[in-house]
């Protein structure tokens, strides 16, 4: 079973990713791509848990009306954010959209092609789980999450900007 | 200038640490060259033609002495002793071997200096006035908003992969020194009726393939409002900007694509949730950032009795007072004068200099400013605070340097791009070009007559030369493997930015300089009074010059 690294740790995936509707679906902890869990949602409304939902890099979420609904995501335990390439920086904004302007508190995966150089902003982003190709050295590429010690910015890891917290000011 | 605390310091540090470890994962095969790539751009590391490049980043132009020696020790140890200011106020190493970049990272860090974002699809170093803090025209300092921005841009989480490089300009006086009316975005400290300081925020500006004049899309934002607001505007671009086609990446694509009102509401919309949030500016923070701009202490010195002096001065020495006349201006403290060093000697390629000219410009600086110099966006060095009673001596301390040349703002004074003798993104070379202007055009008599012109060289569409808003501008093209050079006319950087128009069909190398003299020779028999070149040009259009230098059957 593939390796994902969650809260800094490594462990294994016991999620199942669905890539089109016509995938059998298991009956519990599958991940759906967004216009099927939005579909879910309008005729079954929010989820019992046991599934979550995916996010493409070129997915524009104010597009999905599910995801405006106030309730939507109260329960969700799993949203991930596939990255098509490393460089497609969308998924930045998408997550931080998710964890600050939609309240998303279950956990936010960055998928497809991620390297262990962007771990601390995306953790910074509000990702708390990463599935990264080099799953040999899973855990010693965890050793980025904190390449830093500090940041200027308002982020979801630190709602308060550096100037907000200077020992001079 | 701005001094690191000890959260300033460790970030740095880390990110040296970070890249080293990069670097080693690199040259062991663990990191992909794709991979890599954008990494180390992000470190200011490009792989060029004959060597790769370290773009080191000079926050909004302003350097040390300190930092000044620095650099010196490590164009000598790293590079071949001497360094290039380049367009954007910054400094490239043209010669470093990528294992010992690491290294000298480390070696700036010591001096608060990095390489962070000065390169890569990510905001880049913010740029401003050269004369910022002692200009008679100015609103308002704008270094302290550079240092807050490039705060709030160094690693910004969200930032980091954007379609393409993001600009940003500053401009604190009502002269516009900083072209920030060509920049990804651009802003222009302002006060509002009741005197409250803010500012207007124009996007959309930029050169390369599709030059453009930014678009204002905030008349009046209050100051404690400018993170939230650029937040806002990074947001917009980041999800909506074009990722295809990277000659559509700009943000200047998606403003015109939406128009400057829907791009205005989008970010409008996008603010109305940062707005009041945590990035909001406090006072303290504005306070604390402006004390290390604040005035470094001006004696009271009789200016009438120093510009007495300089008159006597000038009476007897015609080439000091030819200098004092381009490359020395007013301050608006009484008495003192900001002096612009120029890098542009005939023979040596614009904006390079030796490591024992910037120990001079060190000790200059030490000697006759207040230890502190700033780079500007034409690739000279000014040196700012010094008392009118020392210009001579600075003066003849310069000549021995070879930075007196007396040509800021004139033919000689060009701006030009690394290209094809070092770029591997060009399609000519530019620094034969520039040289070759400088040679035909070396009595300083006729280049102080023409006045005020700019000449800018870019050698290739990438538009690193700024030759859009040359008054002359040319352009290296490649036709079938061969350099030839499109000349461009009556473009402009200032307040009333214009872009430049194509005279005619590309000229040979050979037939560059015929071509610009022919330009010239048009002005001179046309101008009126003290009309500059580019008045000339707008008043009496293209066609006199078109046709002197393609011959009237063109």
């Amino acid at each position: 079973m593939a390796l994902v690294l969650k809260n800094g740790i490594a462990v294994e995936d016991n999620w199942h990713f669905i890539d089109t509707c016509d995938e059998p679906v298991p009956n519990d902890f599958y991940v759906l791509p967004l216009a099927m869990w939005q579909h879910q949602f309008e005729t079954h409304g929010p989820s019992d848990g046991t599934h979550g939902f995916w996010i493409n890099s070129d997915e524009d979420i104010s597009n999905c009306s599910a995801i405006q609904c106030s309730k939507a995501l109260e329960a969700e335990s799993l949203i991930a954010i596939k990255f098509s390439n490393f460089t497609d920086g969308r998924g930045f904004s998408t997550a931080r959209l998710l964890r600050e302007r939609y309240h998303y508190q279950g956990e936010l995966r960055a998928f497809g092609h991620i390297i262990r150089d962007q771990l601390f902003m995306l953790q910074r982003c509000g990702f708390d789980a990463f599935t990264l190709a080099e799953q040999d050295n899973l855990q010693s590429a965890s050793s980025a999450l904190s390449d830093f010690s500090n940041a200027y910015q308002v982020a979801v890891d630190q709602p308060l900007p550096l100037f907000r917290r200077r020992d001079s000011n | 200038m701005y001094i690191y605390d000890h959260y300033d310091h460790s970030l740095i540090r880390e990110r040296v640490a970070q890249y080293r470890s990069q670097v080693t994962r690199y040259l062991d095969g663990q990191l992909s060259e794709e991979e890599f790539l954008p990494i180390r751009l992000q470190n200011g590391l490009y792989i060029q033609r004959l060597a790769p490049m370290l773009r080191i980043a000079v926050p909004y132009g302003l350097l040390s002495s300190r930092q000044l020696r620095k650099l010196a020790e490590v164009s000598r140890l790293y590079d071949k002793g001497y360094v290039h200011f380049t367009t954007r106020q910054n400094i490239q190493l043209n010669w470093p071997r990528l294992e010992d970049t690491p290294d000298i990272l480390e070696h700036l860090a010591s001096v608060e200096m990095h390489a962070i974002q000065t390169s890569g699809n990510c905001i880049r170093n913010t740029t401003t006035d050269q004369y910022s803090g002692v200009s008679r025209d100015e609103i308002e300092d704008p270094r302290p908003w550079c240092e807050i921005i490039r705060q709030w841009s160094t690693l910004h989480p969200e930032f980091a992969f954007l379609p393409r490089k993001f600009e940003i300009a500053v401009c604190g006086s009502t002269e516009d020194r900083a072209a920030f009316l060509l920049h990804d975005i651009g802003v222009q400290l302002k006060t509002n009726d009741s005197g409250e300081l803010g500012f207007e925020i124009f996007v959309g500006g930029g050169l390369g393939r599709t030059p453009m004049i930014g678009a204002s899309i905030k008349e009046f934002l209050p100051q404690q409002h400018l993170l939230t607001y650029l937040d806002s505007i990074l947001r917009i671009y980041n999800r909506y900007g074009n990722r295809q086609n990277k000659y559509k990446a700009r943000i200047k694509i998606l403003v015109k694509a939406w128009t400057p009102e829907v791009f205005a509401q989008r970010v409008e919309d996008e603010w109305q949730h940062l707005k009041e949030g945590p990035a909001t500016l406090t006072e303290r923070e504005i306070e604390r950032v402006k004390t290390f701009f604040s005035d470094p202490g001006y004696s009271v010195v009789d200016d009438d009795a120093a510009n007495r002096e300089l008159d006597r001065l000038r009476a007897q020495q015609r080439s000091f007072s030819r200098w004092l006349d381009r490359n020395v201006i007013d301050q608006k403290q009484l008495g003192y004068a900001a002096v612009t060093l120029s890098l542009k000697p005939m023979g040596v390629p614009p904006g390079d200099v030796t490591d024992s000219q910037l120990e001079a410009i060190a000790d200059l600086a030490d000697q006759f400013g207040k230890s502190e110099i700033r780079s500007t966006h034409n690739q000279n060095v000014v040196i700012t605070d010094v008392l009118k009673t020392d210009l001579f001596d600075l003066w003849q301390a310069l000549k021995k340097y070879g930075m007196a040349t007396p040509n800021i703002g004139t033919l000689t004074d060009i701006i030009c791009c690394p290209g094809g003798d070092y770029c591997s993104l060009a399609n000519a070379k530019s620094i034969p070009v520039a040289e070759a202007i400088q040679r035909k055009f070396d009595d300083l008599d006729y280049v102080h007559d023409l006045g005020d012109i700019e000449l800018n060289i870019s050698g290739c569409m990438n538009a690193c030369g700024h030759h859009h808003v040359g008054h002359i501008g040319i352009l290296g093209v490649d036709k079938k493997g061969e350099e030839w050079y499109q000349i461009q006319l009556g473009g402009s950087a200032s307040k009333s930015a214009s872009l430049g128009k194509v005279l005619g069909p590309s000229l040979a190398r050979g037939a560059v300089t015929g071509g610009i003299e022919s330009l010239l020779d048009v002005y001179v028999e046309n101008r009126l009074m003290d009309e500059s070149f580019l008045a000339t040009y707008r008043r009496i259009g293209i066609e006199k010059f078109k046709e002197r230098v393609y011959g009237s059957g063109a």
